[in-house]
């Protein structure tokens, strides 16, 4: 197992590279001039050229590329072009709202996909199945940003049952930032009215987020649920008598979700892409937001940092996704070991 | 007489043909929700061919401004509404259809041949060094969400229609080469690999005459499905102002401009977003029905 | 008298693309208590589908069962609601399937798979066993099927164990219940040849003690001379001859039991046979009357209009055939 995972970890790591060496890549190549926009139109040509040659703009692309990992090293990820801040420092800063957004959708997607999913296939061809077909079949279509607009439309500005836009209100004082996440850092403050008023304004962003994934994991569970009620092993368990309960949510469902879990693992570089669709429109101030604000201004430092951070997230889940899998389904595990 | 022979074999692949397209035509249409797309989006694509002669309005699908008529609500002169600058909406949405449905091929056309040859090649020679270059590079482009990447590339660019359409294709082509990848190279294993092999067949006929026709089946299924998604990322990218740029009608840049008169003149956002959700809806369906008409029936 | 399986007429098709497949014509089926019975044809002639129907297995669309009742200790199966059916299968039958490594749950440890069994069914107050007490049933079991060290197999996952081992499993699980009434389905054809015979016998023994009735269906002449008392015989799904198995197999009397049995190759024949002219009919567009009627060399005019009944032709041994229409 340890050995499975250190060969993943550095074929990650070689993937990362080429992964930064893209990016770098296409960061050079493009048009436009990074120490001009670093200083601003007000900067005199004499500045912007020893700007330049602090950013090593003029040196050839490897030495350069030498300078970027070196630093990287030294976990100095440069100065953002924006925010005139280390990148890390904007990082630190961004990651955790994102965060706590993410692993709350993720949340969401996998309690209400899995429980629609088993349900919709265990009492296939029933109103519960040809509704959440239909509400799946929409669910997949619609762009995330679509359903945030619409979910803040409707539950905010029409119905006035949801809060707006932002982590908390704005009146109100945000917590001690010791986690970065709003709720826990408001539970560790000794403010619980606090932590609740940030998880109701979590809750819209975070369906926005999850409704794609509920979609679709639950689909792939309920075509998986059909698929293995047809087994003959479901068939003895039936006749050999287990109560329809046990194999309902037991043994049919652990290996109904083994292919779901796999595709969670894509679904959440998806996540990670449609975060940013849903920080913008609820005025979320995360890591995505920060991310798109650094590519429209060809923040370079910012662009690749971000990209590697994304990277290395999706390679890490990938991971955890795949030990998962080999905990719920035997067969791979056994077959790697020999026999 | 060999005439004849070649004349009756060739009816017989006809008539088995035509057999075969009317089973699959009958697994298709017995999921009525598949050919409910296939009725939508012919009428989709219909409409965006004939843009300029049915919509009521095609000039306003350039720039024109026209104050008087701002801000309306749908009606019968306007089915959708117009926009803050008196455009009507509704004509803006069919012309917006042709850019969305043109992003789809373009990208897919652009994309979809240089995966699937790459994973051919890749699938073919598994355990060679020229697998591992084509599938490390393949990786290094799925390492990040397509989004992401599309998104960094077109940033970066200038941002405008045609650059949209090329770094989405860049961020495309790698599904299919693993998707192309890990059918060929479990068909590399089968007998009739093997035997072609055995009887010098050249390695350029094994790969597109043996083994891709029996990828074809799982490409086409994802090509349609694809179409969706590729539409829904032009759209994000419009929305985020890397896309198509105003006062061209993409869908997603008039969702962009109509959400910030929310929740006052939601015509303004909501149609082009309906307009969205049902055109990759269609093609969701439509390749749902594709995936059953491609599956095998056991009885 | 009162049988504990009596299966009455039953007609079974299936939709499909083409149309409808008339599958099962009439079939009839009886085995009573403590009775071993056969069900022997070739691939494809309705032997899994009549099993299945008897469970009430089957993927009603795109199979539709026509006509005819099932009966057990005289109720009809098929007019049960599914409660009262769930409860039928669950204390009286049990069942062995053809392929052991899909009879069994491959992502669950056997141990797990069986001591919900012993849970569930209640047998003998099931869930009020402890923990120990459901092991020990388990282990017993499974030792009872000539398994050796039976409480490690408890802890494996069905890929770790070989063919015969999980096919003795599956026996272990199917006698675990107590059911009266076996069903089991070609349970060695997919073993090696070497080990088919000693699964057999071992079956064969453990029946025996439990005095429990088998419908064992197969396509082996010589599983059916070993293990059964009585067989039917099926071609394209409708039942051909029925008797005492030993006088079946010496004087078979229906043409077509008497081409498989020419077909079967033995030591003192002369030449290997050639098999049944023929193929077996389309299920689409069946022969009338009696569907062998096509390939039999004995076929008359009233063959090709109507399906032959059972005639008799010894103490307790049956024809379908109108040759003997007496």
């Amino acid at each position: 197992m340890l050995t499975f995972i250190g060969k993943r970890l550095f074929q990650s790591l070689f993937v990362l590279f080429g992964l930064s060496l893209l990016i770098f890549f296409i960061a050079r190549v493009m048009p436009g001039d990074p120490a001009r926009a670093a200083l601003g139109f007000l900067a005199t040509e004499e500045q912007v050229e020893s700007m330049r040659e602090e950013m090593h703009l003029n040196d050839p692309f490897h030495v350069q590329y030498y300078f970027w990992l070196r630093n990287l090293v030294r976990g100095d990820l440069g100065r953002s072009s924006y925010t005139h801040r280390p990148v890390t420092t904007d990082l630190i800063q961004y990651i955790p709202a994102t965060f706590e957004l993410i692993l709350f959708a993720t949340l969401i997607s996998a309690i209400v996909g899995q429980v629609t999913g088993v349900l919709a296939g265990y009492f296939r061809n029933s109103w519960f199945d040809g509704l959440s077909r239909l509400v799946s079949y929409l669910g997949i279509a619609t762009p995330s940003f679509v359903v945030a607009i619409f979910l803040l439309f409707i539950f905010s500005q029409v119905l006035k049952l949801a809060p707006g836009v932002g982590r908390l209100p704005i009146m109100m004082t945000p917590p001690r930032t010791i986690t970065g996440f709003m709720i826990v850092d408001s539970l560790l403050a000794g403010q619980p009215d606090l932590a609740l008023t940030a998880l109701k304004h979590l809750i819209l962003p975070a369906i926005s987020l999850a409704v794609i994934h509920i979609a679709q994991e639950g689909r792939i569970t309920r075509t998986s649920i059909v698929e293995n009620m047809q087994k003959d092993y479901i068939t003895i368990h039936k006749v050999h008598g287990i109560r329809t309960s046990r194999i309902m949510f037991k043994y049919l469902l652990k290996p109904s979700i083994i292919p779901t879990v796999t595709v969670m693992g894509l679904d959440f570089a998806f996540l990670m892409s449609n975060a940013f669709l849903v920080e913008i429109v609820y005025m979320w101030p995360g890591f995505s937001r920060y991310a798109v604000t650094a590519m429209l201004n060809k923040d370079l430092n910012a662009i690749v940092a971000v990209v590697l951070v994304i990277g290395l997230t999706f390679a890490l889940v990938n991971l955890l996704v795949d030990i998962i899998i080999m905990g719920l389904d035997p067969t791979v595990r056994l077959r790697r070991g020999g026999g | 007489m060999r005439l004849e022979q070649q004349r009756s074999d060739w009816m017989a692949t006809l008539a088995l043909r035509r057999r075969r397209l009317s089973r699959g035509w009958y697994k298709f249409s017995r999921n009525s929700l598949s050919v409910i797309g296939l009725v939508v989006l012919g009428l989709i694509v219909l409409a965006a061919i004939l843009a300029p002669y049915i919509t009521p309005y095609p000039k306003h699908a350039k720039a024109y401004t026209n104050f008087r008529d701002a801000g309306k609500s749908p009606s019968l002169e306007h089915f959708f509404g117009t926009d803050r600058v008196g455009r009507d909406i509704f004509s803006r949405v069919i012309f917006g259809y042709r850019f969305s449905l043109m992003i789809g091929i373009v990208v897919l056309s652009l994309g979809v041949a240089p995966g699937v040859i790459l994973g051919l090649i890749a699938g073919y020679h598994q355990g060679t060094w020229i697998e591992s270059v084509i599938m490390r590079i393949t990786d290094v482009f799925l390492a990040v969400p397509p989004l992401v990447l599309a998104l960094a590339i077109t940033a970066m660019l200038t941002p405008n229609l045609t650059n949209q359409m090329m770094a989405i294709a860049l961020v495309w082509w790698p599904w299919y080469s693993r998707l192309v990848f890990a059918l060929a190279s479990s068909l590399r294993s089968k007998y009739f690999v093997r035997e072609a092999e055995l009887t010098g067949t050249s390695k350029v006929h094994i790969m597109f005459k043996e083994i891709l026709p029996n990828c074809l089946a799982p490409v086409m299924t994802k090509m349609t499905l694809d179409m969706g998604i590729v539409i829904l990322l032009g759209a994000t990218l419009s929305f985020i102002g890397l896309g198509i740029q105003p006062p061209k009608p993409g869908l997603g840049t008039m969702v962009a401009e109509g959400a910030k008169r929310l929740p006052g003149e939601w015509w303004g956002t909501i149609f082009p977003a309906l307009a969205i959700v049902v055109v990759i809806l269609a093609f969701n369906l439509v390749g749902d029905g594709l995936r059953d008409v491609f599956s095998v029936e056991e009885v | 008298m009162d049988h504990l399986l009596a299966v009455r007429e039953l007609y079974v098709g299936f939709h499909v693309f083409e149309g409808d497949l008339k599958v099962l014509n009439g079939v009839c089926l009886d085995v009573s208590e403590g009775e071993r019975v056969g069900l022997v044809g070739e691939t494809g002639c309705g032997k899994t589908t009549t099993v299945k129907s008897i469970l009430r297995v089957l993927p009603v669309p795109p199979a539709k069962i026509t006509g005819g009742k099932i009966l057990y200790h005289g109720r009809d199966v098929l007019a049960m609601k599914r409660r009262q059916m769930q409860a039928l299968r669950r204390h009286e039958m049990s069942a062995i399937f053809q392929d052991p490594l899909q009879s069994l749950n491959p992502v669950f440890k056997i141990g797990t798979q069986l001591r919900d069994i012993v849970k569930d069914s209640a047998l003998g107050g099931g869930s009020r066993l402890s923990r120990r007490e459901v092991n020990a049933r388990c282990v017993e079991a499974l030792r009872e099927t000539g398994l050796p060290d039976p409480e490690r197999i408890m802890t494996n996952y069905p890929v770790q164990l070989s063919g015969g081992m999980r096919q003795r499993v599956c026996i272990a699980e199917a006698l675990m219940t107590d059911a009266r009434l076996m069903l089991a389905d070609e349970p060695t054809t997919n073993l090696d040849v070497t080990i088919q015979d000693q699964i057999l016998r071992k079956l064969d023994e453990l029946v025996e003690e439990k005095n429990a009735s088998v419908l064992m269906i197969t396509h082996s002449m010589g599983v059916v001379r070993d293990l059964t008392q009585r067989v039917y015989v099926m071609y394209a799904g409708s039942i051909v001859e029925v008797g005492e198995t030993r006088t079946l197999l010496a004087e078979p009397r229906h043409p077509y039991t008497q081409g498989l049995m020419r077909s079967v190759p033995k030591l003192t024949a002369e030449g290997i046979s050639n098999g049944i002219p023929g193929r077996i009919p389309s299920y689409l567009d069946p022969p009338s009357g009696c569907r062998f009627h096509p390939r039999c060399e004995h076929a008359m005019e009233v063959c090709k209009s109507e399906s032959p009944p059972l005639y008799q032709v010894g103490e307790d041994h049956f024809v379908a055939c109108y040759l003997y229409r007496s």
